[in-house]
């Protein structure tokens, strides 16, 4: 339900950014983001999508923009060092999970004996109701064998 | 073959008392009538909830009537101690037995050919996709319950309670077959209808009659004699 | 029987139980493993596994006991001796407790691997369905009066022979996901032993409380006896 909700708010953010600014990389990314389930993904990009608006682009900006993506374009390195750089950070990223992973696991091994205990409860729990029953069954029928013979005796004679 | 015109006689025997009275058909009948105007208000009746539940409808209702048919067949017997006149009549026992379970089995037959078109009539239940594998279904179905149900229902027969025991006895025992029943009647009324499992289940019903034919045939003498 | 029976075999199940308790918790592995993608395993229990150890050791000897009181009701049939109808029934009690204890264990099981108490996973119907019979069985026993020892006897038959039966009907019912095929036969080195010798830890403290219940049914006998005894005499009225 939550997720629903901030989905349908960003949509509508995002759509709202689109029809303000018709030309631009925003709505672009309205499509790019906005299509999938990742809410959490779009919410984090919509503010960053915002906070421009009120700047709005200046002639400035855009030529900011050209600057860099000439310089990116004229050095074939800078691009793959942008990727290489991407690619370190996402290793890292799988590298905690598997941290996490191991770690949580861990503490599943070391902390989850709840069911464990409750089967060995129950297992000796039954144990002990049945030899009890068993034993007070021989103890009654022992003393009243004892009671009959003796009576039975004291009858003989 | 004489031992099977001999189980003929005494099932004939059975045959004629109950088309003189026909208590037992009867309320038989009528009880299974009564079990599918019940589920026809217990349970949804839209098409794909009938469709799920029929097969089980059915064969709770034979197992219910089978029980009591079973009991009361039985209970005729001891009225008059003619139990212990059928075992010394100079027939084999096992005679005795065949009678016995055959003259339930047609009973049961009788009460499944009621209820069925009552769950078709009230619940729309499409039963009568396949006629003729349901009607061998029902059939070896109604067999394996007639004969381990004699059997029990023949050692009960001296013991005071034993309206309650003879289902705590059969219900367990029976498990297998009544799941297999319901299975088979499953497969034959989903569209399209599962053969390969239809027959799988038919030849396991084919297989649990025989085996516990064999196996009531060669207890049930030490288990009715004291 | 001899006296000394149950306690020798209550000592060796004593002392099995200790072994088996400390290989389990002390030596055995935890059980994970991993797909070939390296994620691990859904089928991996950890430290819950060790329910397995002593849970598959009852199942083995509800199946057992199942065995016994058949066989020993049909020996009972041919012979009507009562030593046979009392091992018997004595095999079928003893298995109530036991699958019991393997009902409940394999819900834990069951809640702790699916996460639900109850999934008609096929080993634990079959298991339910045995041990309804058994139920009934004793209800019988208890209810049935005079002829009580007849009709246990053919139920105990009956049972034995649809256990195939049973093993089938649930085998074709089963839902492939929840299907621990060959558990038993893929424990792994330092499994095993624990396994097995948990298993005849078992085994000796079924035999145990076997043989004190076919005692304990022995007296009863005697008690009979001496009550007729004391009604012949007059002592008793």
């Amino acid at each position: 339900m939550k997720s629903i909700s901030i989905l349908a708010t960003t949509m509508l953010l995002l759509v709202g950014i689109a029809s303000a600014q018709p030309t631009g990389s925003a709505t672009g990314s309205a499509a790019d983001t906005g299509s999938a389930a990742p809410a959490a993904g779009s919410a984090a990009t919509a503010p960053a999508a915002v906070d421009p608006v009120p700047a709005a682009p200046t002639s400035g900006a855009i030529d900011l923009r050209k600057t860099c993506v000439d310089a990116m374009n004229s050095d074939p390195t800078f691009a793959a060092s942008i990727v290489e750089t991407a690619d370190q950070a996402a290793q890292k990223k799988r590298d905690a999970d598997t941290l996490k992973a191991h770690t949580d696991a861990d503490a599943q091994i070391k902390e989850n004996s709840r069911h464990v205990v409750i089967s060995y409860a129950a297992m000796w729990i039954i144990a002990a109701l049945f030899v009890l029953f068993l034993w007070r069954r021989q103890q009654l029928l022992k003393t009243e064998i004892a009671n009959l013979r003796r009576d039975l005796e004291a009858a003989a004679k | 073959m004489s031992v099977l015109r001999q189980a003929a006689r005494v099932a004939w025997k059975d045959l004629r008392i109950e088309l003189r009275s026909r208590e037992i058909l009867y309320t038989m009948a009528f009880f299974a009538g009564l079990l599918v105007v019940v589920y026809a208000f217990a349970f949804p009746r839209d098409e794909r909830a009938v469709r799920g539940a029929a097969p089980g409808m059915l064969w709770v209702a034979i197992a219910f009537a089978g029980t009591i048919g079973l009991g009361r067949a039985f209970d005729r017997e001891r009225e008059n101690d003619t139990m212990r006149a059928l075992l010394l009549a100079p027939v084999p026992r096992l005679a005795v037995f065949l009678g016995k379970a055959i003259s339930i089995a047609l009973l049961v037959l009788a009460v499944a050919a009621v209820c069925t078109p009552l769950l078709v009539l009230f619940l729309g239940a499409p039963l009568f996709t396949h006629p003729g594998p349901l009607v061998l279904v029902i059939l070896l179905g109604v067999i394996g319950f007639s004969v381990v149900g004699s059997v029990f229902a023949a050692t009960l027969l001296k013991v005071r309670s034993r309206d309650v025991l003879l289902p705590v006895i059969l219900y367990p025992l029976l498990i297998p077959l009544f799941v297999a029943g319901t299975k088979t009647t499953m497969a034959l009324i989903s569209t399209p209808a599962d053969f390969h499992a239809v027959w799988y289940w038919i030849q396991f019903l084919g297989i649990y009659d025989a085996v516990f034919l064999v196996l009531s045939v060669w207890t049930f003498e030490s288990l009715v004699i004291e | 029987m001899n006296k000394l029976v149950v306690p020798v075999f209550g000592v060796l199940a004593a002392v099995g139980i200790a072994v088996a308790v400390w290989l389990v918790f002390m030596q055995a592995p935890l059980q994970y493993g991993f797909h070939p993608d390296g994620a691990l395993n859904g089928s991996s229990l950890f430290y819950n596994q060790k329910i397995f150890y002593f849970h598959v050791a009852h199942a083995f000897m509800l199946f057992a006991a199942v065995f016994v009181s058949g066989v020993c009701s049909i020996a009972f049939l041919k012979t009507r001796k009562p030593k046979w109808d009392d091992v018997a029934m004595a095999a079928t009690e003893v298995a109530v407790a036991f699958g019991a204890v393997v009902l409940v264990t394999g819900s834990v099981w069951a809640k702790a691997a699916w996460d639900v108490w109850w999934n008609w996973e096929p080993r634990l119907t079959m298991s339910l369905l045995l041990w309804l019979v058994l139920l009934g069985y004793v209800l019988v026993r208890r209810f049935a009066g005079p002829s009580a020892d007849r009709i246990a006897a053919g139920m105990a038959i009956f049972g034995m022979v649809g256990v195939p039966f049973i093993y089938k009907m649930v085998g074709q019912d089963s839902h492939p996901a929840a299907g621990r095929e060959g558990v038993v036969a893929t424990l792994g080195p330092g499994m095993r032993a624990a396994f097995w010798i948990s298993v005849a830890a078992f085994l000796c403290w079924f035999v145990a409380l076997v043989v004190a219940r076919v005692q304990s049914a022995r007296a009863e006998r005697e008690l009979r006896e001496l009550r007729e005894r004391g009604l012949d005499l007059g002592v008793l009225s």
